[in-house]
């Protein structure tokens, strides 16, 4: 017959386990203060020398503006591009979890590459979308989360999770694909699979990614994509896009608001970017984005005639602080959980 | 400026909770021992945002649990009340005033296993609760959750282990 714990037995049990004082030769004696100071020393150190790095790669990426092909190499695909030493330096051996992943997907993982990124609770998450001070990494983070729309801000319990990003790195940079897994680590240190995102790089689409030929076509009105956001995200500079200007530019000095033709989604389509929904807004000088119409949270892109090659819906998506969002269109535009 | 000897200070005497709850995390005196000294050195760096009108063991605490929680793929998460020889089990134990007698130690030893299969937020919860009788106000402020959601999981926390508990005997 099973036996009945109570709950008083189980608290008193409980503060037994959690709650009883340590003897002294049981406590952590090493001399701390001598060594946090040689420690935050170093830190402050390492510091230094990434805002070196980060000012050499901020003149780096300068001049990769001027160089349009290779700098929309990996955006066209709808990856994100990142520079190497934005990417957290992790030690972490996971070719335990990469196993346990192959075997939970059934599909061989081993011999990607992907970034790890430990998440911590939502509300730190909303904390920094909010605008407050992270540290560099976890703005990246940010970034990765709402670009990839894995993971929903509000509600979402992210806490002991961890999300395995495929990269792809073509010797001087890393792009973060869209193929994404979010596990949840046990307390016996296994993984288990908690979502994925559907899209599954081929080996021709690897090559693609980083093959900046392929993606000559971009090379219209105004540089690209990549390009394209940008510019929205600067308010002071029209925006036009194969010629075609689809926002005035807002003069910063005075209270104006702009009615445009903004794009909010484009289509990668045979290796060129078409617009596939054109929504029409206003923009002020705060930033904030004043539609006539209502923004649909999700754009569906539907391409019949010809040889459907697109593989991405880049939607620029005015409701979440003018972020890139990308979109997978083989499920209604919604990334499956 | 505030002086880095007062944290020394601070910290000397806060040293037992606080390697108690390290070890109560990480349930690995080795591991215990690298988050002890993650969590100083936090407090250490992040000492001139510490708010002197609040409790420092308080503060000390959440850096401890937040450096724990990021530390998600470290070693120290790893090993959660796994021992690796019978000493350390037996170790462990000596601190338990009430494993005298073989039917109470086998209680505890089911306890630990149930605690181990613990989700994690449900585990961190439960340690806060029963390692210093953390107010759930106290502890919905260094999970960052609502005191709402700190009480829903302890109650479901204790539902879990009991549930493993009576199944295991």
């Amino acid at each position: 017959m099973a036996k009945k714990i109570s709950d008083e037995k189980l608290e008193s049990m409980l503060r037994d386990l959690y709650g009883t004082k340590l003897s002294e030769d049981e406590l952590f004696h090493e001399d701390l203060s001598a060594e946090m100071n040689i420690k935050i020393s170093e830190s402050s150190k390492r510091t230094k020398i990434r805002i070196l790095k980060n000012a050499v790669v901020a003149c780096a990426a300068v001049l990769c503006l001027t160089v349009p092909y290779h700098f929309l190499s990996g955006l066209g695909k709808g990856d994100k591009v990142v520079f190497d030493s934005e990417i957290s330096d992790n030690a972490y051996d996971i070719s335990t979890d990469l196993d346990k992943l192959s075997d939970l997907t059934g599909e061989d993982l081993r011999s990607f590459d992907f970034e790890v990124i430990t998440l911590k609770s939502s509300s730190y998450y909303r904390k920094v979308s909010e605008g407050d001070s992270g540290d560099e990494k976890d703005a990246l983070r940010d970034r990765i989360f709402m670009e990839l729309g894995l993971v929903p801000y509000e509600d979402t319990e992210t806490a002991g999770k961890a999300l395995f990003i495929r990269t792809i790195n073509d010797g001087s940079r890393t792009f973060y694909t869209r193929q994404a897994y979010l596990v949840e680590y046990g307390r016996d240190g296994e993984i288990s699979l908690e979502a994925s995102t559907t899209e599954k790089i081929s080996e021709e689409q690897n090559l693609i990614i980083t093959s900046s030929d392929v993606f000559k076509g971009f090379d219209n009105a105004d540089g690209g994509f990549r390009n394209l956001v940008s510019r929205f995200q600067r308010k002071n500079s029209a925006v036009k896009f194969d010629g075609i200007e689809i926002r005035k530019e807002l003069d910063t000095d005075a209270e104006q608001s702009v009615e445009t033709e903004s794009i909010c989604a484009v289509l990668l389509k045979e290796g060129k970017l078409q617009p596939v929904a054109i929504y029409s807004l206003e923009y002020t000088v705060d930033g904030k984005v004043l539609t006539g119409e209502e923004l649909p949270e999700q754009i569906n892109a539907k391409y019949s005639g010809g040889v459907t090659t697109y593989s991405a819906v880049l939607a620029y998506d005015c409701t979440y602080k003018n972020s890139l969002r990308i979109n997978n269109t083989e499920n209604d535009g919604l990334w499956k959980f | 400026m505030k002086d880095k000897t007062d944290i020394s200070e601070h910290i000397e005497k806060c040293r037992e909770p606080l390697t108690r709850l390290c070890l109560s995390l990480c349930g690995d005196h080795h591991d215990a021992a690298d988050l002890f000294q993650d969590t100083c050195l936090r407090a250490f760096k992040y000492f001139r945002n510490y708010d002197e009108t609040k409790e420092f063991d308080k503060w000390i605490f959440s850096i401890c649990v937040n450096t724990y929680r990021s530390g998600l793929r470290k070693l120290y998460r790893m090993k959660k009340l796994d021992f690796l020889s019978a000493e350390e089990h037996d170790d462990f134990f000596a601190g338990i005033p009430d494993t005298g007698n073989s039917a109470s130690r086998e209680e505890y030893k089911e306890l630990i296993k149930a605690v181990k299969k613990l989700p994690e937020k449900f585990h961190i919860v439960i340690v806060l609760r029963f390692f210093s009788d953390f107010t759930e106000k106290d502890m919905a402020k260094m999970l960052g959750i609502p005191e709402g959601t700190v009480k829903s999981r302890i109650n479901k926390a204790k539902k879990l282990l009991r549930k493993e508990m009576e199944c295991d005997g």
